[in-house]
């Protein structure tokens, strides 16, 4: 089975923004977890229009499913690295590298910051994913239609005001999953 | 390699915020030492530093204060606690009221994150101060109305009304200029120390004619008691202080000169076959940005108005509401900018250099992830085009250096 993979807040808030939140999540087929600091932070996202309040959204409906799992930090050495990291970064961000670095988990981040200090562990290099590399691996999935995953990245972008930088691997293949089924899209 | 970081960092530094976050929850350290397991004795020596913490210690005093640990140990700014010098100028304030001690401790936070996010970019603080000025050989209004005028004057205003008062103060003058929610009775806070410069807090919550009232209140207080950190208290009426007399008779020359408010005068007074209007006086004041009683009881004392104009319409059930409202004035917008645009700015850059991750962005903000990514694309100027299905993205990025020559 693949490594354990533990979610951060820039990616929970895209994850949940697409609609489609667990099935994405289930999609991923290891073990999720998220830490206490992350999910102690009140998360929202745009609602259809933006004159529409802020909804408050959580990851308590993945909780529930049993599909995610909420983890802190344990003995002394996760805890000296999450204080050592919060020093560069914010609690949610220290507590989930401080763990995936103890555990050997994969570290879901699309925090630039978040990510070079992951890759700075050179002792235990943290293995990273991306929104963008969750989304393509959902879309690979047998029954995910582009018009599914057409309207998910338009949901991310909308809702949660995220998109890929041009460096990011898979850029175009967010660019072309947002494009298809264009007809559709301009009546919109 | 693993570090125990808490061996890096003086212990006398994150005593001190261990300390400043205990008080602003406002407990003592017998109960905190309860609450950890600890002998009070413990507590003491941790927030003199004579004694290092742990990490679990540290991550248990985050939570016991409902404070992450980051605001521990992710901070390099040390200065003089703003709290001790209030303490020397209203002891008896604070001891009467806990919750004054906060609203010194969040002014003070905000400060030090300005100073942390320009040691992050590399810039230096924009300081351009007056010298402090004098307020002995004259009446309170006297000597406030005269400090008025020579600042109007410096500062090039003219008599008219300021329509931009906070970003001339930021941006010519460099005050740190905050605005967050407060106790009611609180109108605004100003202290001053060596490392953090002139810092301003406005009460977030009170109308916008009185913000600017006590923006222009706090700029006295830094012009003339620049030393003695200040709240402002609204309904105790301090008049009886000869320092917050001087400094209210600043601020009211300051925002509504006698000059310019009697040339304006006598324009409506000439354009008015009936005379000057109730409607008009509320007109005037939302031009000049002040309450309407501020304004009514300053054409009183410039004998444009009969002495007890205000007290009549008082009597009478004036309700400047009511005829804001009428007239199509909004007179109580909230606070489009709780934080000053060059530190806005500042945060941004530092967040798209990669300096600053989103959450710690975030905290600069004092908002949530989603709110923090909109502050982003605002900084960043994007205007997003349907275009037959597609975005285009025009960027303009404001917070981008330009090569001056």
């Amino acid at each position: 089975m693949a490594k354990p993979l533990l979610l951060d807040t820039s990616v929970i808030l895209n994850i949940i923004a697409t609609g489609s939140g667990l099935d994405v999540v289930k999609s991923l087929e290891r073990e999720c977890f998220v830490c206490t600091a992350v999910a102690a932070e009140a998360i929202y996202i745009r609602g259809e229009d933006s004159a529409q309040p802020l909804q408050l959204v959580s990851v308590q409906p993945w909780i529930e499913s049993g599909r995610v799992s909420i983890v802190a930090p344990e003995g002394k050495r996760e805890e000296e690295l999450y204080v050592q990291f919060a020093a560069d970064l914010d609690d949610g961000e220290a507590m989930s590298l401080a763990i995936c670095v103890g555990r050997q988990y994969v570290f879901a981040t699309d925090d630039r910051k978040a990510r070079r200090v992951a890759g700075s562990q050179l002792s235990a290099p943290v293995d990273l994913l991306s929104t963008p590399e969750i989304l393509h691996t959902w879309s690979s999935g047998a029954g995910i239609l582009s018009e599914t995953l057409r309207e998910a990245i338009l949901r991310v972008e909308t809702k949660a005001r995220f998109k890929p930088a041009p460096s990011d691997p898979l850029f175009e293949w967010w660019h072309r999953g947002r494009l298809e089924d264009k007809a559709s899209f301009k009546s919109r | 390699m693993d570090v125990n970081i808490l061996e890096q960092i003086d212990p006398r530094i994150i005593g001190t915020r261990l300390q400043d976050a205990r008080r602003a929850t406002g407990l003592t350290q017998q109960a905190v030492a309860d609450e950890m397991g600890m002998a009070r004795t413990t507590v003491v020596a941790i927030e003199k530093g004579e004694r290092r913490l742990s990490p679990a210690e540290l991550i248990q005093f985050a939570r016991v204060y409902r404070r992450s640990v980051s605001e521990f140990v992710g901070r390099n700014t040390v200065t003089e606690g703003f709290v001790a010098q209030f303490r020397a100028t209203e002891r008896q304030m604070l001891e009467d009221n806990s919750d004054y001690e906060g609203v010194a401790l969040e002014l003070q936070r905000r400060s030090e994150d300005y100073v942390e996010l320009e040691q992050v970019a590399g810039v230096r603080a924009q300081r351009s101060y007056p010298s402090v000025y004098e307020t002995s050989g004259g009446s309170a209004e006297q000597v406030g109305s005269e400090i008025a005028a020579t600042e109007r004057n410096r500062l090039g205003l003219g008599d008219g009304p300021i329509g931009n008062l906070r970003e001339r103060l930021e941006t010519e003058m460099g005050l740190r200029i905050f605005y967050f929610s407060m106790p009611s009775k609180i109108a605004g806070v100003f202290a001053y120390n060596e490392d953090l410069g002139a810092c301003i807090a406005i009460n977030s919550r009170h109308p916008r004619d009185r913000r600017q009232w006590s923006l222009a209140h706090e700029f006295g207080h830094f012009l003339m008691h620049r030393y003695q950190a200040e709240i402002t208290i609204l309904l105790e009426r301090r008049l009886h202080s000869a320092k917050e007399r001087v400094t209210d008779a600043f601020a009211e020359n300051f925002l509504m000169p006698a000059s310019g408010v009697n040339r304006r005068f006598t324009d409506i007074h000439r354009l008015s076959p009936k005379g000057v209007t109730l409607g008009d006086i509320v007109n005037f004041a939302n031009l000049y940005q002040v309450s309407v009683q501020a304004l009514v009881l300053r054409l009183e004392s410039l004998k444009r108005l009969a002495p007890g104009t205000w007290d009549r319409l008082t009597t009478e059930g004036f309700e400047v509401r009511k005829a804001q409202n009428l007239l199509g004035i909004d007179a109580n917008p909230p606070v489009s900018d709780l934080f000053p645009q060059r530190y806005i700015s500042l945060a941004v850059t530092a967040f798209r250099n990669g300096h600053l991750s989103e959450g710690q962005l975030a905290k600069y903000l004092h908002t949530d992830r989603l709110s923090t990514r909109l502050v982003v694309e605002e900084v960043q100027n994007q205007v997003h085009r349907e275009i037959e299905g597609d975005f285009t993205e025009v960027e303009v990025d404001l917070a981008q250096p330009l090569g001056v020559r």
